[in-house]
């Protein structure tokens, strides 16, 4: 069973099945959106706290790792009961739509992005605050240089964030419902075809998947091997 | 005088690192801060610097008490260069030019004084090197550059000949003694080599346990 399935899956890659692919766009579609959109939220926000003074940011930090451990489909429950008929935005008809499972995605993503990027700041950011403040910078200054010297750093949280998000099933599943060519996305599918026994496309799905993480990282490394902040030993 | 201290106490975690009684510090000359690892050195270029405020006592900059609302005057006037000093990605040419950028220079201006700064310490043709190439000497005379583009009046070193060769050594001590010739700035650096301190130091302290001695 297992030969024959990978047989298949290597048969719906190769072929370029449409329904197989139809997937992979969806959900490539949504997770980025949702990844863009947390990043527009998540790298200010890290910049921000970490310019606050220690104990607020001692005090958002541990609200952010608290948030770290809520379940995907508790943040899908949330979601849901927010844009549910009933809810206060029922009215906008968003519950399993592709904009819901967004909602849901940016909800997950932003204390992880946001979160990586803080932990790694607290590596570099004394040096580099004092040697910006010497020379003069404010605030606006210093918070443009985080951006800059941190680069590596920050595309490095959205992965880690995308990696996160396009594998969750819990929101995709609640919010987004599973609708074929609509909102269903590779982890989606992957539970529902192996719920049918069809384990040929589960498999496709996963290689994609696992491609998708290695192009993903090898593109970033390649980029910024030689962008790293300088210290002196 | 450029620097008064009277009665300056600073702590961490109620660990006292400075308790000074009585310091001034002349305009336009050479200071040496000498002492043991966890003196307070570093402390005392900090607060000079008002990277650190002090807790009690009166720090005056040419003859003004430094308060809570001024502490922008000896941030603007000085300028503080870390025993590892941290060089920005890109190239040297940035790096020195960082703080005249952000004052919005001009280009012209900017290349003008990046070009002399780097002539003085003997890095010129190093305007396009990348940071990241750079040995340990070289990091520390593109740091000085970077400092002194921006025309400060005194300039603070934690540990300048710390990591470094003979010949980065001397090559510092030029660059030092040529600061206070050609622009009168006032240098305070420490340093454990007693060697160098005597070399180029007007005047020496002493501190133990963040008090000066004599």
């Amino acid at each position: 069973m297992l030969l024959s399935a990978i047989e298949k899956s290597y048969i719906l890659l190769t072929t370029f099945d449409k329904n197989l692919y139809e997937i992979v766009f969806i959900t490539l579609k949504i997770t980025i959106f949702s990844i863009i959109i947390a990043s527009c939220f998540s790298i200010p926000l890290a910049i921000a706290i970490d310019l606050m003074s220690s104990k607020s940011r001692r005090v958002l930090i541990a609200i952010l790792n608290s948030l770290l451990a809520i379940p995907t489909v508790v943040i899908g429950l949330t979601v849901y009961m927010f844009i549910s008929r009933s809810g206060p935005f029922g009215e906008y008809n968003l519950l399993f739509t592709p904009m819901a499972v967004v909602i849901g995605q940016i909800v997950l993503a932003i204390p992880i992005i946001t979160t990586i990027i803080l932990a790694g700041f607290t590596k570099t950011d004394r040096l580099l605050h004092e040697t910006l403040i010497t020379l003069g910078a404010n605030k606006f200054d210093l918070m443009k240089a985080l951006f800059h010297e941190n680069k590596p750093l920050i595309l490095s949280a959205i992965l880690a964030g995308f990696g996160r998000v396009i594998a969750e099933v819990g929101i995709s599943m609640m919010l987004g419902g599973n609708i074929r060519g609509y909102t269903r996305t590779i982890t989606t599918a992957i539970a529902f075809e192996t719920g049918k026994g069809e384990f040929a496309m589960g498999i496709s799905l996963g290689i994609i998947l696992i491609l998708l993480a290695v192009l993903i990282n090898f593109t970033v490394y390649l980029t910024f091997k030689n962008e790293y902040i300088l210290r002196d030993a | 005088m450029i620097y008064r201290l009277e009665n300056i106490a600073f702590s961490y975690n109620k660990h006292k690192a400075i308790d000074i009684k009585n310091l001034d510090i002349e305009e336009g000359r050479i200071y040496a801060l000498f002492g043991a690892n966890g003196s307070g050195k570093t402390t005392l270029l900090k607060i000079l610097n008002g990277l650190l405020k002090v807790e009690t006592g009166y720090l005056y900059y040419k003859n003004k008490p430094i308060g809570s609302n001024n502490y922008k005057l000896i941030r603007k006037e000085t300028v503080y260069i870390h025993q590892n000093p941290l060089l920005l990605t890109g190239t040297v040419y940035n790096n020195v030019a960082y703080g005249l950028k952000i004052r919005k220079e001009s280009n012209d201006k900017i290349e003008k004084i990046v070009h002399e700064m780097l002539k003085l310490v003997d890095l010129s043709g190093f305007e396009n090197r990348k940071s990241k190439g750079l040995s340990i000497g070289e990091i520390k005379r593109v740091a000085i550059a970077r400092a002194l583009a921006i025309s400060p009046k005194v300039i603070l070193l934690d540990e300048p000949t710390a990591h470094i060769d003979r010949n980065s050594r001397e090559k510092i001590a030029e660059i030092l003694e040529e600061t206070k010739k050609k622009f009168g700035t006032t240098v305070i650096f420490s340093s454990h080599d007693d060697a160098f301190n005597k070399k180029i130091a007007d005047k020496i302290i002493h501190i133990e346990n963040g008090e000066i001695v004599d």
